[in-house]
């Protein structure tokens, strides 16, 4: 039997770092986190799709807006890291992420988020960009700069597997001084999405047996 | 004569100009400020259609939120001046490890503008702040909002500390936030939830004006 990967795109060139080769991947936009009533139906498609098909079913997503409670194969294992989203995969725990956001509150980007802003023309820099054309640039500021007002350092995630860590930075420094924020950087950590891919499915994994719905108590107990 | 439908399409089209000269014009023409607000909300909820849809981004709904808040402002005065007291008071927050005030804000200006007196505590707000507003104020609705999955804790412990200090059976609880749901709402101990601001709205009427509802 053979095991497939559905996962976000903020993840996946770190995992291809270590996917053995006959795993099958389904990859999807960051930008649909931002909607997760939609990304939910096309993660529940991709996984009909391949019910059955496969003894497992990797997910490569967290908690992320809830889009994942209520996913369910019938025929195939689920498994999904038991985290909120995928800064507290790079960040290597649940724990980690509440510190460094009850340290002082924090926008992150790894190399998959500025890779999927860029391709898919989203993010906040995007975001500035789309209201300027429409409302203008003073309306731009208003705006999208209220947007980012909480968040008072942008912390780049570095991961292993990072394509161009020179290309990253300048982009991250550009939205930090952009939206007035201290740069920062932090070494990631891609420790859970081995262990997912190995098969080390411990006490940070959710295991969901075929006919098993994931809950949002999966994810908070 | 002022036409409520155009009002809210005005809205929904994120035509600024056109929306607030046509809530001047409603004011202006004795049209009932509850009516243009109702009008005005039904406007946000095709916003948050559209943006379900995918017509509209993210620059779009903070648009909406931005128009919204100048239509608010005229008819603030005017709810006021319709001689009705505040309907009653409502203790509101984002929950602690959350610092996002964008849909808290929007809410609470919806219920300021619907005559509720909002006791608005901001941000990253711990259990202990919510209680303290709760006793001296002696509001008997609490609304807790959150963007981050990290608030359903955060939420949880509010309610469990409105029982433990006895507040629990006369404190009604709502919350909401890009991620809440029914099951958020079970998972915390909540009385009730809301996709959106007109919805909060419909919940504090219903808790508050009991007689109107």
């Amino acid at each position: 039997m053979t095991t497939k990967l559905i996962a976000c795109r903020v993840m996946i060139d770190e995992i291809r770092c270590f996917l053995p080769p006959e795993v099958e991947a389904e990859v999807f936009e960051i930008s649909q986190h931002i909607r997760p009533k939609l990304l939910k139906a096309a993660l529940q498609a991709a996984i009909d799709r391949a019910d059955g098909k496969h003894e497992f079913i990797l997910l490569g997503y967290g908690l992320c807006s809830n889009s994942v409670v209520g996913l369910l194969a019938h025929k195939s294992t689920l498994v999904v890291p038991r985290i909120h989203d995928c800064i507290g995969i790079f960040l290597g725990s649940h724990a980690a992420y509440q510190q460094e956001m009850a340290r002082e509150p924090a926008f992150f980007l790894t190399q998959g988020y500025i890779a999927g802003y860029v391709a898919e023309n989203s993010g906040p820099l995007s975001d500035f960009e789309r209201t300027a054309k429409r409302y203008g640039k003073q309306r731009a500021e208003k705006l999208i700069g209220d947007m980012m007002k909480p968040y008072k350092r942008l912390v780049y995630i570095r991961t292993p597997g990072a394509l161009d860590l020179e290309a990253d930075r300048a982009y991250s420094r550009d939205m930090a001084e952009h939206f007035t924020m201290k740069y920062e950087e932090r070494e990631g950590t891609t420790e859970l999405l081995h262990k997912m891919v190995n098969g080390t499915w411990d006490r940070d994994f959710i295991v969901a047996s075929p006919g098993q719905e994931l809950t949002l108590e999966n994810f908070m107990n | 004569m002022p036409n409520l439908d155009a009002i809210k399409n005005a809205l929904a089209e994120l035509d600024e100009d056109l929306a607030l000269q046509l809530v001047k014009d409603a004011l202006a023409a004795k049209v009932p400020a509850l009516d243009i607000l109702t009008a005005c909300q039904d406007g946000m909820t095709e916003v948050g259609r559209r943006f379900e849809c995918q017509d509209y981004f993210v620059s779009d709904l903070m648009m909406s939120g931005e128009i919204f808040k100048q239509i608010g402002a005229l008819l603030e005065p005017e709810l006021k001046a319709g001689g009705s007291t505040a309907v009653g008071k409502i203790v509101f927050g984002t929950v602690k490890g959350d610092i996002h005030d964008i849909g808290k804000d929007i809410v609470v200006n919806m219920l300021k503008s619907a005559n509720f007196d909002v006791i608005d505590l901001g941000v990253d707000v711990p259990p202990e702040k919510f209680i303290s507003a709760l006793k001296e104020s002696g509001a008997t609705v609490l609304g807790m909002s959150g963007l981050l999955t990290l608030a359903f804790d955060s939420m949880k412990i509010t309610v469990q500390a409105l029982q433990t200090e006895g507040l629990r059976e006369n404190v009604r609880v709502m919350i909401g936030g890009g991620p809440v749901d029914a099951n958020v709402c079970r998972f915390v101990g909540a009385d009730d939830w809301g996709a959106d601001a007109q919805q909060a709205v419909r919940l504090a009427k219903n808790w508050l004006s009991p007689v109107s509802a």
